[in-house]
């Protein structure tokens, strides 16, 4: 329903150019003004998320038109510019603001339609925020359990690797490009290191070396998902800076055309 | 299935998303306090509580969602015993999200201002509003200027500028200021009237956008925007133009009566006109076949025009035009060329005819050749000082023996042969004594005067000697009597040309007439055979009545008929079609109409051009 | 087999009393009354005598002029019987909604909520701490478990115009004309029905001049009722006259009876209370140790047990279970509104011998239900009604994984939920934009944790679910946590809350959350004397003072979030488990 209005919407648009054009009039200005009227009403999607009492539509609504209109600006755009680089300095950067926005929003869209799948697969629901404190705390735990298993067999053989390997290991998510593309590097590499690490160790050590692989494991988790959705608010930090440079851009561009041309 | 039982009631508080501060410590994967950071954005603390004294005991005060109670309890002195490292609070992601969104607007800002070129000394950087380069013509015209050359709004304040918004700016006014025009700038095709426009006036800058490069073909116009008009649109010349006129292009008749036909099949290949004296038969047999014998391709345009008459036409017609005598007067007969003189019908009263023959024939033994220049000087129609032309070379003598011949009423002895461009008393040739002249050749004064000095007469407000001048006219055109037989080829061109015009009359002008069409013969040639391949478009045509209009004696041009058939559709879609040659409107109309208009620039801008 | 074991007595009942300060000088004080003198001591059990019913199921009060001991609306668990001095009950239309400490419905527009947005606190969980100032739910009011209708910010809206309630009067000031009233004397008892029906009381009872009355536990009520024929009558003929008839009325399988018939049949059904009222006290300890399973569930029907009267469900819940291999297959769960035990009865009916049970019925937490006996259904309802579709039984031919969801859901006690969040984590992009809209609409405070338990990619979050039966309604001392008399939702008011956790501890589902409040510059409100903070109890209020609905729900940009009774999603979820 949404794409009939968004591709009807659109046909209005071009065939209004057109006929503008066919008319000698200049159709540029139907698709410039349709431009902006699209943009404002993309960037207004922030407001409304903000403004939840206004009875304008539900914000699931909006989120659904975003999609559409982001589309259906882009044939808009080069119907416009009817170029994919044009040759004024602010124009390029319009144009650059234009694609970086929109080929953001793109992503972004791939992005929530992904990630989160792989969010509940793995399990283990956190919060974002909460992560540094749960990584934190395991690290702790892993500190304790290593020092205590050092006290209880006298042997340092575990709080060497410790301070070698599981130091680094603990500190912070490691391994998240992998875990981004949903690759095993970190799995592998605790399981490396600890089928290495366990021929050195006896039979009490290596109940120790067990607890650690459950922590280390359950920080796996942990890395995953802080990966995962760093990407899934990460990926704003393009679309919106980009966003609020074009409305800017697009609002100069009207102005100008308008004294010099119009 | 994961249970967060930790995160129960007691153990964990809200989370606050719309903190723009979140505890420093989680930035480095450390457990972030509880407090979170204080208020005045620093950090919340390095103690986990604060103790309260109670009675002579310290009492810890940490809240259960930090872990309740410690065990440990304060120091002696009243400190909390959980002490940690303080934290920079940090941004929360959100806040840093639109930082960067505001930090991205100021380097805009900051961009647009300065520019990538600080120097550039106006409020708004050149950069800020550059819309591209312009063609690298206009770039080199509106160089000191700049923007201001084309886009009045440019030169305001700043308020005039930005209410410069609220008007019409539109450039092309400024197009006109060195672009040239026949006809209204902004209506179509420049015509005062054209039917049917929806836009009323076309902005110059529908058609010619600039700022698309230095390179931008700002000329070029797509086929669409010539169908927005016009009602029959097609964008296909192969299968959708019209097909070209039955006579197209030879509409209108040319002023030299050339008889390709008649010349190229019976006057260049048959002997019977060959082999005839004073014929140039090395020049017809090649003529024969080579169009290129007559027609200057070297410096064929829109029209391919005939080498000048010295090189084709005076190798068989110069010795007719020698020949062909203007017989100025004979005493028993009126000539046309006395008719003129004396203003005397020679339909009237013969005795009164030959009585002023008889006084002229006195007066010219008596005066010589001034007595004929008298009566010309007294004609209306003619200044004394054109009248010499009329009489040019002859001498008082010759005059004078005429004169005393003729009242003589003998024969004038006259030289027995006469050398062109002299004037002679003696026997005419039909054996009739007469005062004559013989042409040069082509192009003669003497008998191009007679003819002006005839047809002007027409223009005499006299009506019966306005009459006597038509006759003289037509006398003096006849293709085979007339002085320097000028009407066999200039016939038509003469009897149709108003009086008025003189050299108009007697110029080439070529058949072809195809006001919206422009063509250029010099690309094509290199296609064909240069001697043989003009026939591809120019054939001649058997049917043709060429003679109608060249060989009536009131030429029509409606009669006009060529020897050449129209040129046909097909053989332009030979190459002019998709996958060949481009066949877009552009290729053969043009906008701007008429083709003659000055497109150019006006010299006032040149010479303001110049000025700077 | 293993010494270091802890040793330690087996729980019984009266382990902990009511009130330990009841005395036996007491309770031989009340046994004297006529009350109690009419019953028959020797028909209670050894276990539970009368005297140690008395003694540990039930306490004495002292209430002064105008304190206030049962409200209009509450949910509790007692009965109270008048032993001295003159109560007052409150005839509707009862005493207005601020007296009784709700909060009044403000329906909030747009404006309000965008005046709201513009005026967000810097800090979290800024309160106006003035406004306490002037309500009894200021800190350190109350404390004594009930509050006073002399505490009211303004008397004279209670008391009309020229009356001056002193400090402490002897006698309360008799009420504004508006208010109508009516005097409870000694010996009267009320409260039963809210007690044992689970349902919310329907008038305001306070004290005019100084009272003791008698606060009896629902266990209490229960088993004199079941010993004394005096009693039963009294309580079931309240409970007749007042309840089953609206009972048996809206039941769905008794819908177009006429009035006679009903009346015939309300006569000689019985009602019956199954588990325990305080059911998640033994749910969350159980939940700490091993899961719901831990939990006993009382049984009411047994698999291959034979029926001899239908059950209808009015209150709380009851799961319906078979035998499948070593354990018990849950197939649905029973709610207020439906009824166990009708196939076999109709089978009985129309072949003529007796059928037992194919499934079972536990209580998840107390059950409540009516018993139509056999005798009446086949003389009174099965001629008249249309037998059901299909059998409850028949549920037991689903695949095994389809129910997974079911029993999570019910083992989990979700099922007590109307509005529970959920969250399909394949589609939340965990941009957190419910709980910003959700801390939006709560001046800058979020009233839910974006986090709780999975199952698959649903998650229930730690919000409200603004229960069928609200646990943490029982116990507030102030009544600041009420039903809102608009869309019934569970909400607190929060300026006669005191922070005394009740209602968070009670909450099986952690979600009510006590908040350190602080001034509008920042400063932690303390109390003066301990320095600890003062707390509030805060939960989702489904946003009902905004027309528009939760605000989370409408926030979520990609349909992700939802408040939904979870039978609504049982069917679809055990599906797509499948």
């Amino acid at each position: 329903m949404c794409w009939a209005v968004g591709v009807t919407s659109w046909a209005l648009v071009a065939g209004t150019a057109i006929w503008f054009e066919r008319s000698l009039r200049n159709g540029a200005v139907v698709t410039g003004y349709a431009l902006f009227a699209l943009m404002l009403v993309l960037s207004l999607f922030n407001l409304r998320k903000r403004l939840l009492v206004l009875p304008v539509g539900t914000v699931r609504s909006w989120m659904i038109a975003h999609g559409v209109i982001g589309v259906l600006a882009i044939p808009i755009y080069f119907q416009h510019t009817g170029t994919l680089w044009p040759g004024g300095f602010y124009e390029q950067i319009i144009a650059i603001a234009f694609y970086a926005a929109t080929l953001s929003g793109i992503a972004g869209y791939a992005l929530e339609r992904i990630l989160p799948r792989r969010l509940a697969h793995l399990g283990g629901e956190i919060i974002q925020e909460r992560i540094p404190g749960e990584i934190a705390e395991l690290r702790a735990r892993a500190e304790a359990l290593v020092l205590k298993a050092v006290a209880d067999t006298g042997s340092d053989t575990l709080g060497r690797y410790y301070a070698e390997s599981l130091d680094w290991y603990f500190w912070r998510p490691r391994f998240l490009l992998s875990h981004l593309v949903g690759g095993g590097r970190a799995l592998r590499w605790i399981e490396g290191h600890l089928v290495a690490l366990r021929r050195y160790l006896n039979e009490a050590e290596r109940e120790r070396l067990d607890a650690l692989e459950a922590l280390a494991l359950r920080k796996n988790r942990l890395d995953a998902h802080h990966a995962l959705q760093s990407v899934l608010k990460l990926w704003l930090f393009v679309h919106i800076p980009a966003a609020v440079l074009l409305v800017a851009l697009a609002a100069w561009h009207l102005l100008v055309v308008n004294i010099y041309a119009r | 299935m994961s249970t967060p039982r930790r995160f129960g009631h007691e153990t964990s508080a809200y989370e606050r998303p719309v903190q723009i501060l979140v505890c420093g410590h989680g930035s480095m994967w450390r457990k972030p306090c509880w407090q979170g950071p204080g208020a005045q954005g620093q950090c919340g603390g390095t103690a986990e509580c604060i103790p309260v004294r109670v009675g002579d005991r310290w009492e810890c005060r940490r809240p259960k969602q930090a872990g309740g109670r410690c065990t440990e309890g304060p120091l002696p002195d009243g400190a909390c015993a959980h002490r940690h490292l303080p934290c920079v609070p940090q941004s929360s992601l959100r806040r840093r999200r639109g930082r960067w969104s505001l930090a991205a607007l100021v380097a805009l800002f900051v961009l647009l201002i300065l520019g990538p070129d600080p120097t550039a000394k106006s409020v708004i950087n050149p950069a800020a509003i550059d819309p591209g380069a312009l063609t690298s013509v206009h770039a080199g015209f509106t160089r000191d200027q700049g923007c201001l050359a084309c886009h009045e709004s440019h030169g305001r304040d700043a308020l005039g500028w930005l209410a410069a918004a609220f008007r019409n700016n539109d450039p092309s006014a400024k197009c006109t200021e060195c672009h040239d025009f026949s006809g209204p700038v902004m209506r179509a095709h420049n015509l005062a009237a054209v039917a049917k426009v929806p836009a009323g006036e076309v902005s110059c800058v529908r058609c010619h956008s600039e700022h698309r490069g230095a390179s931008a073909a700002i000329k070029s116009v797509p086929d669409t925007t010539c169908a927005n008009c016009h009602a029959k649109a097609f964008d296909n010349f192969e299968r959708k133009h019209p097909a070209f006129g039955a006579r197209y292009p030879y509409v209108r008749p040319g002023a030299i009566n050339f008889d390709h036909a008649k010349h190229l099949r019976e006057y260049f290949s048959d002997p019977r006109h060959t082999k005839k004296p004073n014929r140039d038969a090395k020049f017809a047999a090649l003529a024969k076949d080579k169009c290129t014998a007559c027609h200057a391709v070297e410096s064929a345009t829109r029209e391919v025009r005939p080498k000048p008459y010295a090189e084709i036409c005076a190798g068989c017609h110069e010795s007719q035009i020698t020949k062909s005598e203007l017989v100025l007067m004979q005493p028993e007969r009126l000539t046309p060329a006395a008719s003129m003189l004396l203003g005397l019908d020679p339909e009237g009263d013969d005795a009164v005819i030959l009585q002023r023959l008889k006084k002229l024939s006195a007066d010219l033994a008596r005066s010589g050749a001034d007595s004929l220049a008298a009566l010309a000087s007294g004609l209306e129609v003619e200044r004394k000082k054109r009248a010499p032309a009329l009489l040019a070379g002859l001498g008082a003598q010759t005059a004078q023996a005429a004169g005393a011949a003729f009242s003589a009423g003998r024969m004038p002895e006259g030289p027995a042969e006469l050398p062109p461009g002299s004037w002679a008393a003696g026997e005419s040739a039909e054996g009739n004594p007469a005062l004559f002249y013989r042409p040069t050749g082509h192009a003669d004064p003497v008998v191009r005067a007679w003819n002006e000095f005839a047809r002007r007469g027409t223009l005499d407000k006299d009506e019966a000697r306005a009459g006597i001048a038509k006759t003289a006219s037509g006398a003096f055109l006849d293709p085979e009597t007339g002085p320097g037989v000028c009407g066999k080829c200039h016939g038509a061109a003469l009897r149709t040309a108003a009086p008025s015009k003189v050299e108009a009359a007697w110029q080439y002008v070529g058949a072809v007439h195809a006001p919206y069409t422009r063509y250029s013969h010099a690309p094509h040639l290199g296609l064909v055979d240069p001697d043989a391949g003009c026939t591809v478009c120019h054939e001649l045509s058997a049917q043709s009545r060429y003679a109608k209009y060249h060989g009536a004696e009131k030429p029509l041009p409606a009669n006009y008929e060529s020897n050449f058939a129209g040129i046909r559709k097909d053989a332009c879609v030979e190459c002019h079609q998709e996958g060949r040659v481009r066949s877009a409107c552009q290729v053969c109309h043009a906008y701007h109409l008429p083709h003659q208009f000055n497109l150019g620039f006006r010299q006032k801008a040149l010479k303001e051009g110049n000025k700077k | 087999m293993n010494s270091a074991a802890q040793l330690m007595q087996r729980p019984r009942r009266w382990d902990a009393p009511f009130d330990a300060s009841m005395s036996d000088a007491l309770v031989a004080e009340l046994l004297a009354r006529p009350e109690f003198a009419s019953i028959d001591a020797s028909r209670f059990p050894s276990a539970a005598p009368l005297h140690g019913i008395l003694k540990n199921d039930c306490r004495i009060r002292t209430y002064r002029p105008g304190d206030i001991v049962v409200r209009d609306g509450d949910y509790g668990n007692s009965a109270y019987i008048v032993l001295s001095g003159v109560a007052r009950v409150v005839l509707p239309p009862g005493l207005p909604d601020h007296v009784l400490g709700r909060s009044a419905v403000r329906k909030r527009g747009l404006f309000d909520a965008l005046g709201d947005l513009l005026r967000r606190p810097a800090f979290p969980e800024v309160r106006e701490t003035a406004h306490y100032e002037t309500n009894a739910g200021r800190p350190g009011a109350a404390v004594e478990g009930h509050s006073s209708l002399l505490d009211v910010r303004d008397p004279e809206e209670l008391f009309g115009k020229g009356v001056k309630p002193g400090a402490r009067p002897e006698r309360l000031p008799p009420l504004a004309a508006a208010f109508k009233t009516a005097v409870l004397s000694p010996g009267t008892l009320f409260g039963e029905i809210a007690a044992l029906g689970r349902v919310q009381r329907t008038a305001t009872v306070f004290a005019e001049g100084e009272c003791r009355i008698l606060e009896m536990r629902w266990q209490a009520l229960r088993d004199i009722k079941n010993r004394d024929e005096g009693w039963r009558q009294r309580i079931e003929q309240g409970y007749r006259e007042n309840q089953l008839r609206i009972h048996l009325v809206e039941h769905p399988m008794l819908a177009g009876l006429d009035a006679t018939v009903l009346q015939k049949i309300a006569d000689r059904t019985l009602f019956e209370t199954y588990g325990s009222y305080e059911w998640y006290v033994e749910y969350k300890i159980g939940r700490a140790d091993e899961g719901g399973r831990a939990v006993m569930e009382p049984p009411v029907a047994m698999q291959g047990d034979y029926p001899d009267g239908l059950l209808l469900v009015i209150g709380g819940f009851g799961r319906v279970s078979s035998g499948l291999g070593h354990g018990a297959r849950t197939l649905t769960y029973l709610r207020n509104g439906d009824h166990f035990g009708l196939d076999e009865l109709l089978e009985a009916w129309k072949g003529g011998h007796d059928c037992p049970y194919e499934t079972s019925l536990t209580a998840l937490g107390y059950l409540h239900v009516l018993r139509i006996p056999f005798d009446v259904l086949a003389e009174l309802v099965f001629p008249r009604v249309a037998p059901p579709a299909g059998r409850i039984v028949d549920a037991a031919a689903r695949p095994i994984a389809q129910d997974a969801f079911l029993e999570w859901a019910v083992d989990e006690r979700y099922i007590n939920g109307t509005r529970t969040m959920l969250i399909d984590l394949e589609k939340c992009v965990r941009c957190d934009d419910c709980v910003r809209a959700c801390s939006d609409t709560h001046g800058g405070n979020p009233r839910f944790v974006r986090h709780g338990n999975t199952f698959g990619s649903w998650m229930v979050a730690n919000a409200c679910m603004h229960c069928v039966d609200p646990v943490c309604m029982i116990g507030c001392p102030t009544g600041a946590i009420h039903r809102s008399t608009a869309g019934g939702s569970v909400v607190i008011n929060d300026l006669t809350c005191i922070g005394c956790g009740t209602c968070a501890n009670s909450c099986p589902y952690d979600n009510i959350r006590l908040v350190p409040i602080r001034e509008r510059d920042g400063r932690a409100v303390l109390d003066p004397a301990s320095h600890e903070p003062i707390l509030k109890a805060t939960k989702c209020d489904l946003c009902h003072e905004l027309p528009s609905g939760p605000s989370c729900e409408r926030a979520c940009a990609h349909g992700a979030l939802r408040r939904v009774d979870i039978q609504s999603l049982i069917a679809h979820v055990g599906a797509l488990s499948h």
